[in-house]
Parts: C-alpha cells; sequence; structure tokens
C-alpha cells in the first residue's frame, strides 16, 4: 500500500498561538481519512498547509512522493471543498463545475463529456444553467464537490462541507459522499468536529485537540479504545468513574472508586486493543488519602455495555442504584442512575421491550461483564 | 416604529415642503422655460416652442463641446478607475486600517472644492509648483503650459472625483470572499488568474456604481472647466451657466439643462442595460 499523503512534525502558529503543533501522519491511497477534533483545535490549517494556501513553519508534506515546499496550490493534485463551498457567485452552476478544466485548457468537447459524468456523479443533471443562488444547500454542497472532482485530484480535501446542512440532508449527504468517494476512489481527506459524521465514514481517523494528534486509528478503535479521557469523552458517550486504588488479584485488576464501591477489570481488558499504549500510572499509590486525582486513573465504561437485570448475576460487576431521568430516544432508550459507590451512571438500551416497566426514582441492578470497559489517564 | 409613524405624521410636512421649494419648483420653472419663448411674466400666457432645442442641434459649435463633454467625462472615469483600483484594493484586502485610512482619504473634501480647484491652478500654472518641479529634476528645459487646456480640466476632474470611485470599489471588494480565490488557484489558475477571474469580475458592481458617481458629474461640471480650463476646454456646465449668468437667455439655458438630464439619464439607462448588475451575475441561456 502506498501512502498517498505523508505529514511529518508540520508545524503552524500565528503569532503567539500555536495552531498546528509537530503534526504527523500519512494517509493511504483511497482512503477516507478523517481530521476530527474540536473548534480551533487546527483542522483547517492542517487542510490548507496540504492545499498549498499556507506554508508551515515547520515539517514537511509530502503528496505522492514529491516533497510539497514552496508548490502553489495550482499545482498541486489536490482539490479543496472549502467550508463555505466558495462557489463563484458570477458563474452558472457549469461554468462553475468546468472551470477547473477550463484553467487546464481542455477541449470543449472533453470538458462536455467529463461535465456529464460528473452530473451524473452528483446527480445534478438539468441544473447545468442555474445561478448559484437558486440551489439548494444540498446542491450547492454538490456543485462544489463536481468542482474539485472534475479535476481527478489525487487527494480531495473537504472541509467541514455538511456542517451547513441541517440534520437530515446531512446525515443523507453522508452517505452520498461515502458512496461517491467509493465509486470513483480517490482519496478523501476530510475534517469534521463531528463525531458521528467521522465515524460513519471514515476508513481513518486523527483525534486531534489543542494543535495535536491525539488518537489515530480505525473507527470502531477509536470507539471502543480510546487511549485517553479526551478521545473517550469526545467520541460517543460513556461512564468515567474515578478510580482511587488500583490492585491485581490473579488476572484481575480491582478498582476502588471514592464510595467504597469495588470494580473488577480483567487485566486482558486491551487484547482487542491494537497499539494501546497502556496506562503508565496503573500501580498508583495504593492508599485512599491521594490528593492529586490526576495522578490515578479512571475507568471508562460505554453506556450500551452496561445491562439492566432484575435478578443477581454471578462473576459480574453488579450494582444497584436509582432511576434519576429516562430520555426516550427512539430506537434507544437513556437512564441516567445514581449508584451509591459508583455515582452518577449512564445506561443505553435497545427500546425492543424488555425494559421492565421502569419509573424515576424506581430501584434497579444493574451489570457488566469483566472485560468490559477501560482503565484511563488525563 | 408604528409609534413614530403614527405620532409623528406631521413632521413629514417640512421635508415635503423642502423637496417642493428648492426641487420640484425649479425643476418645473425650467421645465416650462425650456418650452417657451420669453421670460416668465405673471398674466401673460405662455407661447409653447421647441426652437430652443433646435438651436442646440443646428449648431455645430454646440455639437463639438457635447461631444468634448463626453469625452472628458468618459477619461475622467477611465482614469478614476486606474487610480482607484490600487487605492480601493489595498484599502480592501492588504490593510487592517482600512477605517482610518478613508477618513484620512476623505479630509481634502473638508475644504470647499473651489478653494482646492484653486490650488491646482497654482500647482499648474507656468512657474507653479509642476513646472518648478519638472524644471529643477532637468526634465523639461522650459515651463510647460498645462494650465487653460483640456489636460488641466481632466487633471482637475480626475482629482475631484476619483474618491467617488474608491468608495464603491473598494466596498464590492471588501464583499469578496478570500475563499473564492483561493478556490480558483485551486482549481488551476494562476494568481494573475484568479485575480482577474474572480476579484475583478466581482468588482465590476463597484466600478459600475462609481462610473455612475463619475461619470454624470463630470459631465455637468462647470466649476473645474471655468476655472482649469481655456478656449478649447469649454463644458455643456459652461455653456448653460453662461446662458443663465451672462447670455441672459434664460429660455436657452434651460433647453440644454433639460438636454444634458436626458442625455445623463438615457446613458444612465443604457449603461445599465449593458453592464448592469444582470451582467455580473448574469444567468446564461443554454448552449
Ligand atoms: N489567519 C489566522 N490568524 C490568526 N490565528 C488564526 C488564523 N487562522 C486560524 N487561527 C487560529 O489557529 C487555531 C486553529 O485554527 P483552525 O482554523 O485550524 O481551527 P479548526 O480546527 O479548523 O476550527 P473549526 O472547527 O472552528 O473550523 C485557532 O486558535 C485559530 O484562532
Ligand atoms: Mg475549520
Amino acid at each position: 500500500m502506498n501512502y498517498i499523503v505523508c505529514a511529518e512534525d508540520i508545524s503552524k502558529s500565528y503569532g503567539s498561538i500555536l495552531a498546528v503543533d509537530k503534526v504527523s501522519f500519512t494517509v493511504r491511497e483511497g482512503e477516507f481519512f478523517s481530521l476530527l477534533g474540536p473548534s480551533g483545535c487546527g483542522k483547517t490549517t492542517i487542510l490548507r498547509i496540504l492545499g498549498g494556501f499556507i506554508e508551515q513553519d515547520g515539517g514537511t508534506v509530502s503528496i505522492d512522493g514529491k516533497d510539497m515546499k514552496g508548490i502553489p496550490p495550482n499545482r498541486r493534485d489536490t482539490a479543496m471543498v472549502f467550508q463555505n463551498l466558495a462557489l463563484f457567485p458570477h458563474m452558472d452552476v457549469r461554468e462553475n463545475i468546468v472551470y477547473g478544466l477550463r484553467k487546464r485548457k481542455f477541449p470543449a468537447d472533453r470538458i462536455r463529456e467529463e461535465l456529464n459524468s460528473i452530473l451524473e456523479i452528483v446527480d445534478l443533471k438539468g441544473f447545468e444553467t442555474r445561478r448559484i443562488s437558486e440551489l439548494s444547500g444540498g446542491q450547492q454542497q454538490r456543485v462544489a464537490l463536481a468542482r474539485s472532482l472534475i479535476v481527478k485530484p489525487k487527494i480531495l480535501l473537504l472541509d467541514e462541507p455538511l456542517a451547513s446542512l441541517d440534520k437530515k440532508l446531512r446525515v443523507s449527504m453522508q452517505g452520498e459522499l461515502k458512496e461517491i468517494q467509493k465509486r470513483i476512489g480517490t482519496t478523501f481527506l476530510y475534517v469534521t468536529h463531528d463525531q458521528g459524521e467521522a465515524l460513519t465514514m471514515s476508513d481513518n481517523i486523527a483525534v486531534m485537540n489543542k494543535g495535536v494528534i491525539i488518537q489515530m486509528g480505525t473507527p470502531d478503535s477509536i470507539y471502543n479504545c480510546p487511549w485517553n479521557i479526551f478521545t473517550a469523552d469526545f467520541i460517543g458517550a460513556g461512564n468515567f468513574i474515578p478510580v482511587i486504588s488500583v490492585e491485581k488479584e490473579n488476572h484481575m485488576f480491582v478498582l476502588k472508586t471514592e464510595d467504597r464501591g469495588r470494580i473488577f477489570l480483567r487485566d486482558d481488558f486491551k487484547k482487542d486493543c491494537r497499539d494501546f499504549p497502556g496506562v503508565k500510572k496503573i500501580q498508583g499509590p495504593e492508599s485512599s488519602g491521594v490528593k492529586d486525582k490526576t495522578a490515578l486513573p479512571v475507568f471508562f465504561i460505554r453506556p450500551e455495555k452496561i445491562k439492566i437485570t432484575t435478578k443477581p448475576q454471578r462473576n459480574k460487576n453488579l450494582f444497584n442504584g436509582k432511576v434519576k431521568a429516562i430520555i426516550f430516544e427512539g430506537p434507544d432508550i437513556r437512564l441516567e442512575v445514581v449508584s451509591n459507590t459508583l455515582g452518577k451512571i449512564k445506561i443505553e438500551v435497545k427500546n425492543d421491550g424488555s425494559l421492565p416497566g421502569l419509573k424515576e426514582n424506581d430501584n434497579l441492578l444493574f451489570h457488566w461483564d469483566y472485560i468490559d470497559g477501560i482503565l484511563l489517564e488525563y | 416604529m408604528s409609534v413614530i409613524k403614527s405620532k409623528n405624521k406631521n413632521l413629514i410636512y417640512p421635508g415635503l415642503l423642502w423637496l417642493f421649494i428648492f426641487f420640484l419648483l425649479p425643476l418645473s420653472v425650467i421645465l416650462i422655460y425650456a418650452v417657451t419663448a420669453h421670460d416668465l411674466v405673471p398674466g401673460e400666457s405662455l407661447k409653447f416652442t421647441f426652437s430652443n432645442f433646435a438651436v442646440i442641434f443646428q449648431k455645430k459649435h454646440y455639437l463639438i463641446i457635447l461631444l468634448r463633454s463626453l469625452k472628458i467625462s468618459f477619461l475622467t472615469t477611465i482614469f478614476s478607475i486606474i487610480f482607484s483600483y490600487p487605492v480601493a484594493y489595498f484599502l480592501a484586502k492588504r490593510t487592517k486600517f482600512d477605517k482610518v485610512l478613508i477618513v484620512v482619504l476623505m479630509i481634502p473634501f473638508w475644504i470647499n472644492y473651489l478653494i482646492r480647484t484653486f490650488a491646482w491652478k497654482l500647482i499648474l500654472s507656468e512657474n507653479g509648483v509642476l513646472n518648478q518641479l519638472l524644471l529643477w529634476l532637468k526634465v523639461i528645459d522650459e515651463p510647460v503650459r498645462v494650465l487653460y487646456s483640456q489636460t488641466s480640466v481632466l487633471l482637475g476632474l480626475i482629482y475631484m472625483y476619483t474618491p467617488m470611485m474608491v468608495l464603491p470599489l473598494y466596498a464590492s471588494l471588501l464583499r469578496i470572499d478570500n475563499s473564492l480565490v483561493e478556490a480558483s488557484q485551486d482549481l488551476g489558475a494562476s494568481r494573475i488568474r484568479a485575480f482577474f477571474d474572480i476579484t475583478f469580475k466581482l468588482s465590476l458592481t463597484g466600478i459600475f456604481a462609481g462610473t455612475l458617481l463619475v461619470f454624470i458629474p463630470a459631465l455637468g461640471s462647470f466649476a473645474i472647466p471655468a476655472i482649469l480650463g481655456g478656449t478649447d476646454s469649454v463644458m455643456i456646465g459652461n455653456i448653460i451657466e453662461n446662458q443663465f449668468s451672462r447670455v441672459g437667455n434664460w429660455n436657452f439655458g434651460s433647453a440644454f439643462t433639460v438636454a444634458l438630464a436626458v442625455l445623463s439619464i438615457a446613458l444612465v439607462l443604457f449603461y445599465s442595460k449593458i453592464f448592469g448588475l444582470e451582467s455580473i451575475y448574469k444567468n446564461k441561456g443554454n448552449t
């Protein structure tokens, strides 16, 4: 497999703001790669460096094996779909789309051919002579996509292209984008702050925070094996239970919580996580009088891993709690439960009729397997 | 809003009165003078005639002046675009201090324009600043005559009206999103190509508005050609002024005024049709 993009230690600061701090990543040819992170973490900056709109202060970017230093955007094999789309308001749909081919001096009949095939792909037949202002958000979106795809870039850079659409359209465009990407096989480098979007569309995700890549991997490894509290918190929902001591008994960690709860966790909990860096502080201070909380790990478990039960279960982590809120979400039901030993716990169950007529302030039993959950550091 | 509207309706009357006395009334007087043969005297009946207009088109002299006025205004507009574009571009795209700089740019306008025009006389006269400078730089051996020519009128008009071009141009450039230019480069355009494809084309709205603000007043100007011009640079405005204040033929002066107004309006309409917003944000038919 070839790496089509190699970014090595790239940094960029704006005055005193370090927007990107020694970021390295690689993207394979044909891959859907996402940069995911909260607002202001440097995603756009990285994309603009790759596109050639700004130059990095340090580090190297190579595309298809060639160092990109000093090469302007018009001589790079990249095309960008801008955060605000940047469609040319004084041109109609067709002129927008064929703009890149015109600049490449394609003959008229080639242009017509390419235009027809791209209109087919983005499903915009019949809109050629519309003005940009006469299109819906989703259609504008597709024009922007077509305009960039028609020049057959090696890498398509997309900067939160769906951010301005409403939820329903966004979800359908996510599907379409992924579909198009599969069909034409172009490498997509996708920037988003929407974790759901990144999880559904990407082959690989780089999670960013404050100008640094925190974790990289496939959507399922990022979701199931977050390396740290930031990733776990940013992707999906979860329960973070502070631990005050960790002991090892046979093949089991015994974790004590502040309120004298005991959680068992199999010591091979990370066996499905590739490249898991491990928890350095796992043998933290064993006395309960620790002041510095950050010196200790945190037990993390996803709400959907927790099950509700009516009768006690053997060989599981079993707790009781009181229902504080029941939130109906259609396919799922979310429960907020307070446990004496664990604190607040979020539980998510399928809306399959198995919930035994729970009301607020009811007591309930819940449990999870010894293998579920993960130990995280700050 | 509605409170103001309903309770203070009477406030509109002074405004209407003002408009009537200072705009509609003189305008009607001019219109009446233009189509009659004599002065307005109470009690006497009006004799309608188009002879005032006929004179304009019969005398070759007037046609020459008309064409000259069009030429001078046209050149003024062209040069004002050339001079104001870099300024407007710098203000809109290259500096953070644009708001302050625009105020600075406008400072000369706090001074009466006649005074500024006389200042140009000092600059352009035979032993004026310009000639002194050129002599000192040894570009010329003896003073050149710039003053009282079409050149000096043109210089004066360009100086006076270029700011009228800078402002709308600046506004239109400010509205152009940088990402449009970047998108153009991204799709294969060089920096220069991207400038002409995107920035320049989208700034045509500003040039369009600026042209109206420069060309029309320049066409009707009379003080600048009167002060800086000579016999070869008389413009329509001077003829009109002459008819009213020296010759005393108000009928003919009014006819000329009306003709100028009609010409201006016609030019604006024609110009809007060709270069208007529609043509910039065009919606071309199928091809
Ligand atoms: N031109 C600029 N001048 C100064 N600071 C900038 C500039 N562009 C970005 N920054 C700063 O750099 C940091 C990263 O910005 P960037 O645009 O890359 O964030 P982002 O991850 O794309 O955010 P968002 O999701 O909101 O688009 C931010 O702190 C931002 O304020
Ligand atoms: Mg951004």
